[in-house]
């Protein structure tokens, strides 16, 4: 049986979102933003100020990829000190953006966030996601929904906990940091299979949460297993009677919880036909890495796996694949300190 | 002895030559010889002595010293008489060319003497005062220094701290620090108050002429200049204790005053057992610009006390590094005290605390944190924010690939290094890259083909040999690393540390004791050997790009 593990390694790295070149820009960006932010706040002394920034989304996670169309992005989630009972939703939003309006970016109102994007010879390049927090008494926080121009029952404050996802999610790996290394990296072949199958629908929230549920300690050196293993565990879960709105006919569906939050579907949105489409799409997925395990050929897996993944997934020259490698477990290294 | 009376003959004609008059040997030992003579400078008759050693090749130069009496303080010129002629950067000269010597060290001499009786003339005695300590440290009744923990200028109250003479019959004043100081162990000392006095003009405080002493009545000449409330607290009846300090151009020369006062008849002062000592500054901003540096505000978290940590953490306390975490939950045992920095009276102890305490003991200034901690643990849960390097010297891959898979979640950037040695004297390596980059420890961990494995891919012996010894029984087995090395990888892992510099060193050491035991070396030793015994790769070089560590 192949295992192309090296190979998979070499795909993660042309998909994973370069956390020392692409990501060093965000970074500077996020950093750029947050302290324009605060000066700016500082001007108007009774007015909201800056309290503090706190990652949110992939790059908190470390499980973003590089994006489809170039356009990469951060969200930043950014807790204000002001009282939502004096300031609206939408005017504290109207107060971040106009803070950071400059001319070589575009600031816009979105109904969660305020989004700042950075544009290369006109097209997007970069966008920093900016959530907006405040804070009560008891130190809940609260979002800032709504658009400009909503209509008003939709400019709300809405209860939440921006860091209890990605505390949660991480937390299940806190001691094992070869599990969360692979939590990543299927995610993000996860995510990459979604953007080459064309399944924009499957949001990258739910594949995470997926892998989140069902990824188990199998083998830290078999990506291909354990994606196997996440793959079947899926497909097993549509069984969720549902009867289609417009067809009125019945079928199962798959539920993916958003960790920690029994009951609330991160998919719920999808329709009889996406859901259906999706499963197919797992199907196949499936049919490929069962393929990949019972290939005595590491070439022939690669090809697989090419077809599957898309580019990316790298096929080796036959000289990389060629040499048996016996694997050892217990050295004695001879090395102190 | 070298110097016969012909020979003596051709250095006092050689004076001659040089302007001197009345020259006659008066010392002629087998160490040293001594002329005196007079030389006449501008209108001023002098009274000098020449003094070398008596043999052929010196290695001290000729001494000139002035010996008219009395004779006010000069510049340059020692409270012994004797003319400050080198330049305290170090010299180097033909000892055995004798005459040319005399020359010019008689022409440096007289130069200094003119410049410093012109300066007399001109009451300009800016560089006495600069060099006052130095001065009055030759004088016979100012003795022993007392240590001063703290800069005088920058503490509002100081405190000194007495101990029983040797005999028990009285107490000697031996440091003064601001009452918070951790290195002095207070249990069998006397603490008193000190009075510090800054002096406003320098021209205040009177120079012993040369040869003379500093007296009471020195001392009360300062008195009567300073204020009727400084007067009246420094000359009340009782023990004093006074911290003098004398301006110059460099900030300020101290004394230490010790007496008592005593009023036989009214307004009649009487001193009695006056005293006058030197100081050694020990506190950590001077001590630093003794050795060109400046203290630097970086936190070093050091994983593993061991041999290869505590000689690491010994370097980068004395380089200005102010703040430390040293991490290691073990006891130091004897088998490890020939290359270890603590000792057999640490044997026992927690490693990191005891480490701590005897740099802290050690080096003034230092913020010193220990911690009986596995390493990962301690990242986990007690990592400080500002820990800019953490240095790991464990040894043990397993547990360092652990710990920098969890230093790589962190979300501020650090600077990792971790080295090991090789076993017998065969050397040693030290990867330094940082937790944002490419480039790990794990990278090491791949063979040409990008499989995994478990011998690094640049080490100094063939894997599978049995390289440990055994000589007290089963659990006595052990594998010999030399301190040597150990030293020199602690110094190349701390000029990284400090300087922040990136990438996988290889030291290679002496290969005679593995050739002595049948160890088999590798071509990367002798690569290395070759190559003046080190080998630089930069962590691009050693980048693999399957690492599940750093590429994530």
């Amino acid at each position: 049986m192949a295992n192309p593990q090296k190979h998979y390694a070499k795909f993660h790295t042309n998909i994973r979102l370069g956390r020392y070149d692409e990501e060093s820009t965000l970074r500077e960006k996020r950093d750029l933003l947050i302290s324009t932010l605060k000066d700016e706040l500082k001007k108007d002394p009774n007015g909201p100020q800056f309290v503090e920034y706190f990652n949110q989304g992939s790059y908190a996670l470390g499980t973003g990829i590089k994006p489809k169309n170039g356009d990469y992005d951060i969200d930043v989630g950014v807790l204000l000190d002001c009282d939502k009972e004096e300031y609206g939703s939408v005017e504290i939003k109207k107060i971040v953006r106009d803070a950071l309006t400059h001319t070589n970016r575009t600031v816009t109102i979105k109904r969660p966030c305020v989004t700042v994007t950075y544009l290369k010879n006109g097209t997007p390049d970069y966008h920093v996601d900016l959530p907006i927090y405040t804070e009560d008494d008891k130190g809940n926080m609260y979002l800032a929904r709504g658009k400009e121009f909503s209509s008003e029952d939709l400019k709300t404050w809405d209860i939440s906990n921006p860091n209890e996802l990605i505390n949660t999610i991480l937390g299940k790996f806190e001691d094992d940091s070869d599990l969360r290394l692979q939590f990543r990296r299927c995610t993000r072949y996860l995510k990459q299979w979604r953007n080459e199958k064309g399944l924009d629908f499957f949001k990258s929230i739910a594949i995470t949460s997926a892998v989140y549920e069902h990824i188990t300690g199998e083998d830290y050196d078999n990506d291909n297993k354990v994606l196997l293993s996440i793959v079947n565990k899926l497909l097993n879960e549509f069984i969720h009677f549902s009867i289609d709105s417009e067809t009125s006919e019945p079928y199962f569906r798959l539920v993916i919880n958003l960790p920690a939050h029994e009951g609330v579907d991160l998919i719920e949105k999808l329709t009889k036909k996406q859901m259906e489409y999706l499963k197919s799409k797992i199907e196949d997925l499936k049919s490929s890495l069962e393929a990949v395990n019972e290939e005595p050929d590491t070439l022939e897996a690669c090809k697989i796996l090419n077809t599957t993944f898309g580019t990316e997934f790298p096929i080796p020259e036959i000289h990389e694949v060629s040499e048996p490698v016996t694997q050892t477990y217990y050295t004695q290294e001879g090395k102190s300190a | 002895m070298f110097y016969d009376t012909q020979k003596l003959e051709v250095i006092k004609s050689l004076l001659s030559e040089l302007g001197a008059q009345n020259i006659h040997v008066t010392k002629n030992s087998n160490n040293w010889v001594s002329l005196n003579f007079d030389f006449l400078i501008d209108v001023q008759q002098v009274c000098l002595a020449l003094t070398f050693e008596n043999r052929a090749n010196w290695t001290t130069p000729p001494i000139f010293t002035v010996l008219t009496r009395p004779m006010p303080a000069l510049d340059h010129i020692s409270q012994s008489g004797q003319i400050c002629t080198t330049d305290h950067q170090g010299e180097n000269f033909e000892g055995n060319k004798h005459k040319e010597l005399i020359s010019l060290f008689f022409e440096k001499a007289i130069h200094i003497l003119k410049q410093s009786f012109d300066n007399l003339q001109l009451n300009n005695r800016t560089s006495l005062y600069n060099e006052l300590e130095g001065y009055l440290g030759n004088i016979q009744n100012i003795i022993g220094d007392v240590i001063l923990h703290c800069d005088p200028l920058l503490t509002s109250q100081l405190f000194g701290w007495l101990k029983k003479s040797p005999k028990g019959n009285h107490q000697v004043l031996e440091q003064i620090d601001d009452d918070n100081n951790a290195y002095i162990n207070r249990s069998q000392l006397t603490k008193v108050k000190i009075h510090k006095v800054l002096l406003d003009d320098a021209y205040i405080f009177p120079i012993p002429n040369i040869g003379d002493h500093f007296t009471e009545y020195d001392f009360l000449k300062i008195i009567n200049s300073l204020s009727n409330e400084n007067k009246q607290s420094l000359l009340k009846q009782g023990n004093h204790y006074v911290l003098l300090g004398i301006p110059n151009e460099h900030g300020f020369a101290y004394l230490v005053l010790s007496y008592s006062i005593w009023y036989s008849f009214k307004e009649r002062v009487s001193f009695n057992d006056f005293k006058v000592s030197l100081t050694q500054r020990a506190w950590v901003d001077y001590l630093l610009n003794r050795t060109g540096q400046e203290q630097k505000a970086r936190h070093i978290a050091i994983i593993g006390c061991g041999a290869l940590g505590s000689k690491i953490a010994e370097i980068l306390a004395q380089t200005g590094v102010n703040q430390f975490s040293l991490i290691d939950p073990e006891f130091l045992k004897t088998d490890n005290i020939y290359r270890h920095s603590l000792g057999l009276q640490y044997v026992n102890t927690y490693k990191s605390i005891s480490l701590a305490k005897k740099l802290l003991a050690e080096r003034p200034g230092l913020i010193i944190s220990p911690f009986i901690d596995y390493g990962e643990q301690w990242i986990k849960s007690k990592i400080p924010k500002d820990v800019d390097t953490i240095i790991l010297a464990v040894g043990h891959t397993p547990t360092e690939i652990s710990i920098i898979k969890t230093i790589h979640e962190l979300d501020i950037t650090i600077q990792i290094i971790t080295g090991w040695l090789e076993p017998y004297d065969l050397g040693g390596h030290f990867i330094s890259f940082n937790n944002k980059n490419l480039g790990c420890l794990n990278c090491l961990y791949f063979d040409e083909n990008l499989n995994k494995s478990l011998t690094p891919k640049y080490k100094f012996i063939e894997s599978g040999q049995l390289i440990a010894k055994n000589i007290t029984g089963c659990a006595g087995a052990f594998t010999p690393f030399s301190s040597l090395n150990c030293m020199k990888l602690a110094s190349y892992i701390s000029d990284y540390a400090l300087n922040q510099q990136l990438g996988f060193v290889s030291l290679s050491g002496n290969h005679q004791n593995a050739n002595k035991n049948g160890v088999i070396t590798t071509p990367f030793y002798a690569v290395v050997n070759s190559s003046n015994g080190i080998n630089i790769l930069s962590i691009k070089e050693i980048y693999k790009e399957v690492c599940p560590c750093c590429n994530t």
